[in-house]
């Protein structure tokens, strides 16, 4: 509590620092959440903005890390702290949640895929907020999705809470362009996925040999279909990706974090417990917070620096409003 | 019974029309029983001993096995309960149980010009009972790609049901597009995948080969009816052998005005005028046909102790003595190809098989094909050398070997592919993989891939990066190695390789050292 407390206060300092040079700098970017939670958008900007479920107050935090306790209280509590599930989901409306379900061989345990209490208590929070639907999908590439499903245990807790495993086919994926694409022109996507009204994207922190870490961004390749061409030139494609498909949500699992050999794992030696989930509407603030907890910074991910280059979102953490929360175990 | 009644027509309590009708019965009741074991197959909701069912109850394939296996396998009780069976009341087996005999005698054209073929041609089956039976004790079953079971769940893998699988695929990719009809369409697909079809669309090698196999057995029925059972299946020869023999057959009594009539519908044609209107047991199918078209009831199916009289086409002990020479010798001339010709470098084999056993005891039925959830079994050429055409091998290319599946080892109705735990599978190797770095994205062109590293699934990574140092031109590229001590050879590396056609890393076979 006591660092929660310090690092608000060097929040604020912050805070006031940042604002005196992001107005001093003709931000080429827009739509940038600022610190505070409110939408910075240059003066004579075209580019319209996406619209809100609920006016986010000035209090709410940009990132909030919630630690220490039970998944299913520390997604309660981080999801209250960032202003509630009803801030994201609008009544009647269709959510996607995307949690990392990347093969079909191992128990939870052994952090290949999203902890299911993480996506459970998720799927229970969009109900009560309203949603319509909930449905929950990845694409594995090692096994059934109908196996990895249940042997992720995501299955049974997504049916308890009321919501949809899909298994993502063919039929669903379109081809879509990426305007602005400096190498991922286009893509074939699960429209599913693309088309959802609110999309929450909750991978698991593991490890992995190119990107280094697979976190948020990376999750969205499980929307797409011809993941095999991103490969080549990874940090850029991810940004592309990136740019068309924009999570309304990001919770981080760190629950259990994958150290080595991901991001297929099957080693209980390379799982540390961290006990952390990371929210926040910004992906790149996320997975930049993410990598800390494999003692990285976020410049040491390259597809994080692109993403910021291009306005996806922030990797100053130090400049941010980020909230701390310890749950009691 | 036995005795010839007099005057009038023996009345059992079935008539002849209704014996008749419920031998058709029992006939659609055992095919759709085996299309519904054939379709839940991959459900994996049922026990394997049931599944297997089908494969299990060829008694051909259980003692063809059994022979070259040199053991007596588990299911083999129930085709020894049907070769009892055949001793009590001769070929029933081919006249109302056999589902392929079943589809044979739907096709059978009804004008078929029954070209006069010489009985002669009945000594065929016979024939190849011998070769196949000869073979077995020199461990070769290449011929028990002949029995009926295999033939129909074979052709029923490789050929029908791919085919129906990509028609419903299609349809509702087209019915997709509309968006009205999408919760709909979405709602079926999740009916039927994967318990009916695959989440994929499965392909097999030979599957026109292995058609047009099917598609000859039935058009043989051109030429004669049911000529593939009167003349060819090597079922028919050893079921035919132990009815000569049986206690139940046909006869024709007293009353017989010689209207011909029994002549005209006999299915095997054994029913003759030359003969007097009687039947040759070991060709006789009790489909009760005969018997139904009687005007007076004057053929029976009765109990008759006594065996049969010799036929002239019977194989002779001298046929039945070249038959296993010339097994004896074809068996030789596999057996002396040089081994490096045998086999080739993918002769890659379901989890837990010894090829030397193996070969042994596959009997071709492509069940292991059918419950692959990969598509990765397929039926072999000549990987194995001539004679182990149809036996499974993985190709990798198409499928690789799932973590965690063991279904192929657990439906083998032979157990020639062993009942492995999920556990002990994953660490059996059944091959290797070898980079070729001519092809490699990173080790031929300097780009990054990372793509068979990101998927193997061994707990510590089979493959693993490093990193070359000087002289190129993108020095950072990270390059995968393949360690071969904890490399399993599941081949998900040669399946997602990006690299176009053949893979940049292949799976080979284990080297023996």
């Amino acid at each position: 509590m006591r660092m929660a407390a310090a690092s608000t206060g060097a929040y604020v300092l912050q805070q006031a620092l940042s604002a005196c040079i992001r107005n001093s700098e003709d931000l080429s970017v827009s739509q940038i959440p600022s610190p505070d939670g409110n939408i910075t958008k240059p003066a004579g900007s075209n580019i319209t903005e996406t619209t809100e479920t609920s006016t986010p107050s000035s209090s709410d935090p940009y990132l909030v890390v919630a630690r220490g306790g039970e998944p299913e209280e520390m997604i309660r509590r981080s999801i209250l702290a960032l202003g509630g599930m009803e801030r994201f989901v609008p009544k009647g409306s269709n959510v996607v949640i995307k949690p990392n379900i990347c093969v079909a061989y191992h128990s939870f345990e052994y952090a290949a895929t999203t902890n299911p209490w993480v996506v459970g208590t998720l799927v229970k929070l969009a109900f009560n907020a309203g949603a319509r639907q909930v449905q929950v999908m990845d694409l594995p590439f090692g096994g059934s999705p109908q196996q990895a499903y249940a042997i992720s245990g995501i299955e049974e807790h997504v049916n308890a809470a009321g919501g949809e495993m899909v298994v993502m086919k063919e039929m669903q994926y379109v081809d879509k362009e990426i305007p602005g694409a400096k190498n991922l022109f286009s893509t074939s996507i699960n429209d599913l996925i693309y088309s959802a009204d609110v999309l929450i994207n909750v991978p698991i922190a593991k490890d992995h040999s190119l990107a280094r870490l697979t976190l948020g961004m990376k999750n969205l390749m499980g929307a797409i279909n011809d993941r095999g061409r991103l490969h080549e030139n990874i940090n850029i494609c991810l940004a592309d990706l990136n740019t068309l498909l924009k999570p309304t949500l990001t919770v981080i699992d760190a629950v259990r974090i994958l150290m080595a050999n991901g991001p297929t794992g099957g080693n209980l030696n390379d799982v540390k417990q961290t006990n952390t989930i990371i929210a926040s509407q910004d992906i790149v603030a996320a997975d930049s917070y993410a990598a800390g907890l494999f003692g990285m910074k976020p410049e040491d991910l390259g597809y994080l620096v692109e993403g910021s280059t291009r306005g996806l979102g922030r990797i100053d953490l130090e400049n941010l409003k980020i909230e701390e929360i310890v749950v009691d175990g | 019974m036995g005795e010839p009644k007099q005057g009038i027509p023996s009345k059992g309590l079935i008539s002849p029309k209704t014996w008749r009708r419920l031998r058709i019965a029992v006939q659609i009741i055992v095919f759709l029983a085996f299309l519904l074991i054939f379709i839940l197959t991959p459900q994996q909701k049922f026990s394997p001993s049931i599944i297997s069912l089908p494969v299990r109850l060829s008694p051909l394939v259980m003692v063809g096995s059994s022979i070259a296996a040199r053991v007596l396998l588990p299911g083999i009780a129930l085709a020894i309960v049907f070769l009892l069976f055949s001793i009590l009341c001769g070929r029933t087996w081919c006249g109302w149980l056999c589902p392929l005999g079943s589809i044979i005698e739907v096709f059978s054209f009804k004008k078929s010009r029954e070209f006069r073929l010489t009985n002669g041609w009945r000594k065929i089956k016979y024939v190849l009972f011998f070769l196949l039976v000869s073979a077995a004790v020199f461990q070769n079953l290449a011929l028990l790609s002949l029995d009926p079971i295999t033939i129909l769940y074979r052709t029923f893998t490789i050929s029908i049901w791919p085919v129906f699988s990509l028609i419903v695929q299609r349809a509702e990719n087209l019915l997709y597009q509309i968006s009205s009809l999408r919760p709909a369409v979405n709602s079926f697909d999740n009916f039927i995948r994967p318990g009916l079809f695959s989440n994929i669309q499965i392909f097999f090698y030979q599957s026109v080969l292995i058609f047009c196999l099917f598609l000859l057995v039935i058009g043989l029925n051109y030429f004669a009816r049911r000529f593939w059972c009167r003349y060819i299946c090597p079922m028919a020869g050893m079921l035919g052998l132990i009815s000569r023999i049986s206690i139940i057959k046909r006869r024709v009594t007293e009353e017989c005005i010689s209207c011909g009539k029994c002549e005209q519908v006999c299915q095997t044609a054994t029913v003759e005028s030359i003969n007097n209107y009687r039947s040759d047991p070991a060709e006789c199918t009790l489909c009760m046909d005969c018997i139904a078209s009687c005007p007076n009831r004057s053929n029976e199916i009765s109990i008759q102790p006594l065996p049969s009289s010799k036929m002239p086409y019977d194989p002779s002990r001298r046929e039945a003595l070249i038959s296993v020479g010339a097994a004896a010798v074809g068996a030789a001339l596999i057996n002396i190809e040089p081994e490096p010709v045998n086999t080739s470098s993918f002769l890659i084999r379901p989890p837990g098989v010894d090829e030397e056993e193996f070969l042994n005891q596959c009997v071709r039925c492509g069940e292991c094909m059918r419950v692959c959830p990969t598509n990765a079994v397929q039926p072999a050429m000549f990987e194995s050398g001539v004679s182990g055409f149809w036996t499974p091998i993985i190709v990798s290319r198409i499928g690789y070997c799932d973590y965690s599946c063991n279904q192929c080892g657990q439906i083998c109705p032979v157990q020639a592919i062993p009942p492995l735990p999920v556990e002990e599978k994953r660490t059996t190797p059944i091959g290797s993989a070898y980079i070729d770095q001519n092809r490699c994205i990173p080790w031929a062109d300097h780009r990054d891939c990372i793509v068979c590293e990101e998927m193997c699934p061994t707990p510590t990574k089979a493959i693993t990066l490093t990193q070359h140092q000087s002289g190129w031109k993108n020095s950072g590229v990270l390059l995968p190695v393949v360690n071969r001590d904890i490399c399993i050879g599941c081949g998900i590396c040669e399946n997602k390789c990006p690299v176009t056609g053949q893979a940049a890393i292949q799976v080979h076979v284990l080297k023996k050292y």
